[in-house]
């Protein structure tokens, strides 16, 4: 017999402590964020994605946020325009 | 089916409270997570899935890009479910892409009892008692199969599992069997692995100045911590003698520098290599090779230590191939790419020492690189001429960027600077000045991206020699492929400087070829970083 030992991470020193957002019953005049990973076409995806929201669902307005930087996650600061002002946020990538 | 009604089987918390699915009455618990539902709801279960599925990964993509996971053993400690609709939501959340092998051959049904275990490990633990209310559980399982076609896929579970877990490991009948499992479970690189066992773990550890749970490299994208302690699992995994230890957790710091962005190159479609260039006496101590066939096979410090890099991010970081690793193609290199520089045949002071460390101070520095270039000459001895080469590959349009470069300098050629006494500020001066396409090359063979034209950086790095910068009006999208006249004459150099042009020293006595390794990414890509290996 012998033992090997798990070479893997799990949940260890993760803090999964965060609530999921409530859930907006409906779309319509709810302001909604666009935030592109900070690859070349993210933002065209994502454009294009508020136009068919507005379409279909009658958003209300749209604050557009690109990451410079794809391999970076957002700092809290960078974030706060899409916390303080939206009710639903869209993220995409777009290479 | 065998079972003993009230056995008792020990888990670590690391392995088992991470991964319970715990519903109505019960808990899930681990070192940073309580949850107490009374009425457990299918967004609770979802939320339990993602952490038993991807063993504790709360990042909501994580479903959706790994593949189904192994949940024999440690990656599935208990279920315990009071109804069988949660199991068949479960079923379906888990098992509904993956292939038919990597069902679980344990997957425990029943309740749990949290009772501490002091097992002395960096997690606390808890004990698990299989009771009654397992049996129950499990012939539930076995009553819905016939109604939902899905519950074919738990059909082979049973309670004589070939190994057992404790603690954070697994039991095994013998050393093959050991390689067989890390194969299963997505733990090798694709060659078998040392299994770690807790004796080698333990000696590995030992050989660093680390305490088991110091953090040598954190991971802000995935919110992951590389321990010490696990830093060495893989590193005994890669074949490392303990000794190369102090390496491993250097280059592992190193490539946790915040400055390197890490997850970039772990998981760009670029595929890159992380590679290791080793300065200083702990080189001729440990054996790492930089003479004949460095960046070749033959080598057990530069085979293993590059190689325990890359099982880090394998095991730790979650870069699996086509999951978290998205390369393109990559190439061999990420398999290890760990090298001494030939010090003695450098024409100048040692690297370390141009990256500003003392002579003597051993060091590892980490480039993210894509594949190397030969750079062949045997047929002259001129700086200008020699060097023209490596401009030429360093212009190369396929790997043309504002990135860094690294060049290992053949000790032939790197002797022709030597006696011609250019020192490394010349060399790398004369390289950049003449590593450069024109602005019209580079729109005619569709370098030019529309988003380059908001992308101030790039505009700053493709306008950054030519008369005026920046065009007061920029360049549009309709403009990217269309040449102009004065695009001839704009020069877009590779990188920023002559300093992003690190020269190194290394390879055999004969043989005039040395090397070019371009910077993963279109854009900047990261930096070089250097760190002292610890004594």
């Amino acid at each position: 017999m012998m033992r090997i030992l798990d070479p893997t991470i799990r949940a260890a020193g993760i803090p999964v402590t965060a609530q999921r957002a409530p859930r907006p019953a409906h779309l319509t005049g709810v302001t909604v964020g666009l935030l592109a990973n900070g690859k070349s076409n993210g933002m065209v995806l994502l454009d294009r994605i508020a136009d068919l929201l507005r379409e279909r669902h009658g958003i209300g307005a749209v604050v557009r946020l690109s990451k410079t930087n794809a391999s970076v996650p957002l700092t809290e600061e960078q974030a706060e325009p899409l916390i303080k002002r939206c009710a639903v946020v869209v993220t995409a990538i777009g290479d | 089916m065998s079972s003993s009604s009230q056995e008792q089987v020990n888990y670590s918390t690391a392995s088992l409270a991470d991964e319970m699915i715990v519903l109505p009455g019960l808990w899930i618990e681990s070192s940073s997570l309580v949850v107490q539902q009374e009425g457990a709801d299918l967004t609770l279960l979802d939320e339990t899935v993602k952490i038993a599925v991807h063993g504790g990964e709360t990042d909501p993509r994580q479903l959706l890009v790994n593949p189904s996971v192994d949940l024999m053993g440690v990656r599935m400690g208990v279920i315990a479910l009071e109804s069988g609709e949660h199991l068949l939501q479960l079923t379906c959340r888990t098992f509904a892409s993956g292939p038919s092998h990597r069902l679980p051959r344990i997957l425990a049904l029943g309740r749990i009892d949290r009772t501490p275990v002091d097992a002395g490990l960096p997690n606390e633990g808890c004990s698990v008692k299989r009771s009654r209310g397992l049996e129950d559980s499990w012939n539930a399982t076995r009553d819905m199969e016939s109604a939902a076609p899905m519950f074919q896929c738990v059909r082979d579970v049973h309670w004589a599992p070939a190994m057992t877990l404790q603690h954070d490991g697994i039991d095994l009948e013998d050393f093959w069997q050991a390689i067989e499992v890390c194969y299963e479970r997505s733990w090798t690189d694709g060659l078998p692995v040392v299994p770690p066992t807790e004796p080698l773990v333990a000696r590995m550890l030992a050989a660093g100045p680390w305490a088991e749970n110091d953090v040598l490299l954190f991971e802000p994208a995935r919110n992951v911590s590389v321990t010490a302690y696990k830093a060495a699992v893989n590193a005994v995994m890669a074949g490392c003698r303990p000794e190369y230890f102090p390496i491993v957790g250097a280059a592992l710091q190193a490539v946790g520098d915040p400055a390197f962005e890490l997850h970039g190159p772990a998981t760009s479609t670029g595929g890159a290599a992380l590679m290791v260039i080793v300065n200083g006496p702990v080189r001729r101590r440990l054996g790492i090779h930089g003479g004949a066939n460095l960046l070749g096979p033959g080598f057990r410090a530069n085979a293993t230590i590059g190689r325990a890099l890359r099982l880090v991010l394998l095991n730790c970081l979650g870069c699996q191939p086509g999951v978290l690793d998205k390369s393109t193609q990559g190439w061999p290199g990420k398999y290890s790419l760990c090298f001494a520089e030939d010090e003695e045949s450098s024409p100048w002071e040692p690297l370390s020492v141009a990256r500003g460390f003392k002579p003597g101070q051993s060091t590892v520095t980490v480039f993210a690189a894509e594949s190397g270039h030969n750079v062949l000459s045997h047929g002259t001895a001129s700086p200008e001429r020699l060097l023209a080469l490596f401009a030429d590959a360093l212009a190369g349009l396929g790997s043309l960027s504002p990135g860094r470069s690294v060049i290992v300098l053949a000790p032939e050629h790197a002797d022709h600077l030597k006696r011609a006494r250019w020192n490394r500020a010349r060399t790398q001066a004369w390289l950049y000045e003449h590593a450069w396409r024109s602005l019209a090359d580079l729109k005619r063979t569709g370098k030019i991206e529309p988003a380059f034209f908001t992308n101030p950086q790039l505009l700053q790095w493709l306008y950054r020699h030519a008369d005026g910068g920046v065009p007061s009006i920029a360049p549009d999208v309709d403009t990217a492929e269309r040449v102009a006249a004065q695009d001839e004459s704009v020069r877009v150099h590779r990188g920023l400087g002559p300093e992003d042009i690190l020269l190194c020293v290394g390879g055999g006595q004969a043989g005039g070829h040395s090397s070019f390794f371009p910077s993963w990414s279109r854009g900047r890509s990261v930096p070089f970083v250097t760190k002292e290996v610890p004594s």
